[in-house]
């Protein structure tokens, strides 16, 4: 199948096979980047999530992030998790604001100083 | 509430008659059905001051042309609005025409009013532009030009002050005459009921409602009228342009009116237009595809190097033309005593109203037998506030001093300070509404045309009219209802910069401008600042909270803000200032080397810094909706996806519920997950070119993962919804990109997002003489980021706008080494020839 890596802004086109032993054939991708986001966009596709949560006595939001990419079918939960949310400043970029969101194993984490 | 006299309309008829009755001793009110004043056609117009030469000898229409032309110049002075008599040309294109010229000629003759034809010669001399296939014209001297929104707002003012009280939101439902209460001696009354039950009793009515005051007019008379909504299209082309023409080009007049004319404005912009088309719905104010080509083509035949890239805006306004007459009704009704017309009031209806004003206001004195004020007693008060704009550096400075509101830029396109916003809302007619703001300092009706500055104005709207500032974004136009108070806000720290002389000033706290920052710093140069217009630094990175920077610079993926920091870090420990909530105004090179930069900052106030070196990092700015001629009303709900990240991102404001995106440029794409992600069900991306302007990875995780169609080859091609957007339709393009007939669909959606791309941001690149390039529209660089004026570089996105920011950090790393090392051998000269 063809698919587009989107690592980084080149967005290689990519061929992708999967043969019946479960093995992936990557090609047409510029670097081993590509060839991970493949297999794993076929075994478990992930993505990073990045969104904003409620600050206490404040309109602006804070931006947060998963401190990695969560599977695709997570994304929901997560979006549903931040809404659930108020935090309270000060908070510095990096600070755990959700520990193992919608149990992903994953934190979110803060991505402003505020 | 009983009155004297009542005025309906508060267009540029209604409040110049308001004004001229506010000399008499009456109780005086103005009822008006829109949220502001000059709603109507006086907002949406040529802004011409008609010489007189056109209008039928005999007419209302000639008559009240030539006396209101003769007033208008003094009229504006005392109201201080601009008024410009540039003159108007009426051009001939061979012999037939010429002919029509011989006719307006002695038609202007008959009317009182001076003319000459030139040869095409001379009409060349005068207006180089011009179209070579124009063979002779019409030269009328005493043509002009003024701005009719701040004439009727100005003349609101004056009519306020001098003791008129205005009404909005009072659409009139009925009139009838009764019997005054506690008078048996058979005098009556008008009694108006408003839609919103408020009803007021008067003696004398002015009838003033443009498009509507024929309705008014059969409420009481038994002699009936019919007004015609009669559509015009236009266009306006940036300042960029000013000078293309100096006097008001006409074509020769036809049966529908004076045809497409091009003008120059008192704001220097340019407007081409109008289209005239009878339409059947006296609201409907939508721009069409078919008449923005009309205005285009006519307006070509005068200036065949019309620059579409240049276009701002598209409006169309609605003449009032009564059709059973055809001519200025004026005067008091039949069958209705005391109750005054003003219908049909049509082009030349902006240079008539001073005269019109002055005959129904005697008229009114008269029939209710008043005297007149003594003139000392009148007020000349217009509720005037400075321009920033148009100060010199000290007054500005002291105003400044005075009050740090005017410190602070809202508006970069046309420089228009905080405190000439809250001015014009604190103003006795004050401004309730974006428009209403907009007409009356200017500001968003620029270049970027709101993107920038809206979610700033509804902010100032939202604390000086103590509502919350979305309930600003529900309409451009009626003003919110709902009181809800809002907490106070809170304003940003203190900067100061000393005053020796830096070695590299650097313009711009975003990516680029830390980046050439810290590089400068690091190679050496020793005084190093860095000027933020924001109240934070980070530039348009505050607002990118997604992922996908920092790849290449840093091997990781950050988010924006994230990205930003590492910078802003990096300034702190390199010991770099960075002084933030400040304007940068002006940046002129010396002739010693070096450059002289103004700034102003609330606080600080107007403030000059020396300095060996600049280093450009303004950014960009998004192309508006007027530069994509998207035709259709102009209702709130559309937004450019920066101005849409912003809300969303930063200011916790979600603008609307069911989206459909123009372009796809990657801020678009990314906004329609982000919209996504907040709750909104985004339709569709429709963009007009076969392929994507965005990158392919922010289609397949933007749109691909979350079902948002992408509709290549199409486009918008008309935009619903009187006050807010209901809905769009988009068509499939053909291989020219003109829309094909038949193919469109329709989208009910709240909000338009437009994407259609970037503009490097030019203005101070251009003030300070630098040369630009044609194709990127950002200034000329070398390898080494110089530009064409020694001790000025450039980096980052007011270059040429770059899909990637750890690009712009590394050419900007160049821009600010190249600075320094600049700076350090002026200042090596200058050591040398001091020791001399």
């Amino acid at each position: 199948m063809k698919m587009i890596c989107i690592n980084c802004p080149r967005g290689c086109e990519m061929e992708v096979e999967k043969s019946a032993d479960g093995n992936v054939a990557v090609s047409g991708n510029a670097c081993a980047r590509g060839a991970v986001y493949a297999k794993a966009e076929i075994v478990n596709p992930t993505r990073m999530v990045t969104g904003l949560v409620r600050v206490a006595g404040m309109r602006k939001p804070l931006p947060v992030k998963t401190r990695v990419a969560v599977p695709k079918g997570k994304i929901n939960d997560v979006l549903f998790a931040l809404h659930q949310t108020t935090v309270q400043l000060p908070v510095k970029i990096g600070d755990v604001i959700i520990p193992d969101v919608a149990s992903t194993g994953i934190d979110i984490v803060a991505t402003a100083n505020m | 509430m009983k009155y004297d006299a009542i005025v309906i309309g508060a267009g540029v008829v209604g409040c110049q008659t308001a004004r001229e009755l506010s000399r008499w001793n009456l109780r005086l009110a103005v009822l008006e059905a829109g949220s502001d004043v000059a709603e109507g056609a006086s907002k949406a117009n040529s802004a011409i001051v008609h010489a007189g030469f056109d209008a039928k000898p005999g007419s209302n229409k000639a008559k009240y042309n030539v006396l209101g032309n003769r007033l208008f110049e003094d009229v504006c002075r005392e109201l201080k609005t601009p008024f410009i008599r540039n003159g108007s040309l009426v051009l001939a294109f061979g012999e037939q025409d010429e002919r029509h010229l011989q006719e307006l000629k002695a038609r202007g003759e008959e009317n009182g009013v001076p003319t000459e034809i030139l040869s095409r010669e001379e009409l060349r001399r005068r207006e180089p532009n011009v179209s070579s296939e124009a063979t002779a014209a019409l030269w009328a001297p005493t043509g002009g030009i003024c701005c009719p929104y701040d004439l009727t707002f100005r003349s609101a003012e004056n009519a306020a002050a001098n003791g008129a009280t205005f009404f909005f939101d009072a659409k009139v439902e009925n009139i009838e005459r009764v019997a005054a209460s506690g008078d048996g001696g058979g005098d009556f009354v008008y009694r108006i009921a408003c839609a919103d039950g408020r009803v007021f009793e008067t003696r004398a009515v002015v009838n003033c409602a443009g498009i509507h005051s024929d309705e008014l007019n059969n409420l009481v008379s038994p002699k009936k009228y019919s007004i015609a909504a009669r559509r015009g299209e236009y266009l306006m082309i940036d300042r960029d342009e000013e000078g293309a023409f100096r006097s008001t080009m006409f074509q020769c007049p036809g049966k529908m009116g004076k045809g497409i004319l091009v003008s120059p404005t008192v704001d220097g912009t340019l407007i081409v237009g109008p289209t005239a088309e009878d339409i059947p719905d006296k609201e409907d104010k939508a721009t069409t595809f078919e008449g923005l080509e009309k205005v285009k083509e006519g307006a070509r035949r005068t200036w065949p190097g019309l620059p579409l890239g240049k276009v701002i805006a598209e409006f169309s306004g609605l003449r009032a033309h009564e059709t059973t007459v055809g001519d200025f009704i004026l005067g008091e009704a039949e069958g209705a005593p005391r109750f005054f017309n003003a219908v049909g009031v049509e082009s030349p209806g902006l240079t008539s109203a001073p005269a019109i004003a002055v005959f129904l206001a005697g008229e009114v004195a008269g029939s209710l037998g008043v005297s007149k004020k003594n003139p000392s007693l009148f007020s000349k008060d217009v509720s005037w506030w400075p321009k920033t704009r148009e100060m010199k550096p000290g007054e500005l400075a002291e105003l400044v001093a005075r009050d740090p509101s005017f410190g602070r830029v809202v508006c970069r396109c046309e420089d228009v300070t905080e405190g000439e916003i809250r001015a014009a809302i604190r103003a006795r007619v004050g401004a309730r509404t974006l428009d209403g703001i907009k007409r009356r300092t200017r500001s968003g009706m620029g270049r970027c045309q709101g993107g920038f500055c809206t979610p700033r104005l509804i902010e100032l709207l939202g604390s000086e009219l103590a509502l919350q500032p979305e309930a600003f974004l529900v309409s451009r136009k009626t003003a919110p209802k709902a009181l809800v108070k809002r907490a106070a806000g809170d304003e940003a720290g203190d900067d100061r910069a000393d005053d020796a002389t830096l070695d590299v000033l650097v313009v711009g706290a975003g990516p680029a401008g830390l980046a050439a920052a810290c590089a400068a710093k690091e190679d050496g140069a020793a005084r190093v600042i860095v000027i933020e217009r924001d109240d934070a630094p980070g530039g348009i990175l505050q607002q990118c909270i997604h992922n996908g920077f920092g790849l290449h610079r840093f091997k990781e993926e950050l988010t924006g803000p994230e990205y930003a920091q590492r910078f802003v870090d990096k300034a702190e420990a390199l010991g770099v200032p960075i002084v933030c909530g400040t304007m940068v105004l002006a940046i002129e090179p010396q002739a010693e080397g070096g450059a002289k930069v103004t700034a102003m900052s609330p606080r600080g106030g107007l403030k000059i810094y020396r300095t060996r070196s600049v280093v450009l990092a303004m950014g960009c700015r998004e192309r508006p909706r007027g530069a994509l001629m998207t035709p259709g009303t102009r209702p709130a709900g559309v937004y450019t996806a920066g101005t849409v990240q912003r809300l969303v991102n930063m200011d916790g404001i979600m603008p609307g519920r069911r989206v459909v995106i123009l372009g796809s440029g990657d801020i678009g794409l990314i906004m329609a997950r982000r919209l996504t992600f907040s709750g909104a069900k985004v339709l569709a991306c429709v963009e007009i070119m076969p392929k994507s302007s965005g990158l392919m990875r922010n289609v397949v995780q933007c749109l691909n993962d979350y079902d948002i169609p992408l509709l290549l080859s199409h486009t918008v091609t008309d935009v619903e919804g009187r006050e807010h957007v209901t809905g769009v339709k988009v068509s499939k393009v053909d291989e020219h990109l003109k829309p094909i007939p038949g193919t469109e669909m329709h989208f009910d959606c709240d909000t338009l997002v437009l994407s259609c791309g970037l503009i490097p941001e030019n203005e101070l690149t251009k003030k300070a003489g630098v040369e630009m390039d044609k194709a990127t529209r950002g200034p000329r660089v070398d390898e080494n980021m110089a530009t064409s004026v020694p001790g000025i570089f450039a980096g980052g996105n007011v270059v040429r706008v770059y899909d990637l920011v750890d690009w712009v950090s590394r050419d900007s790393e160049i821009a600010g080494r190249s600075a320094a090392r600049y700076a350090a051998a002026l200042a090596a000269r200058s050591f040398a020839g001091a020791g001399r």
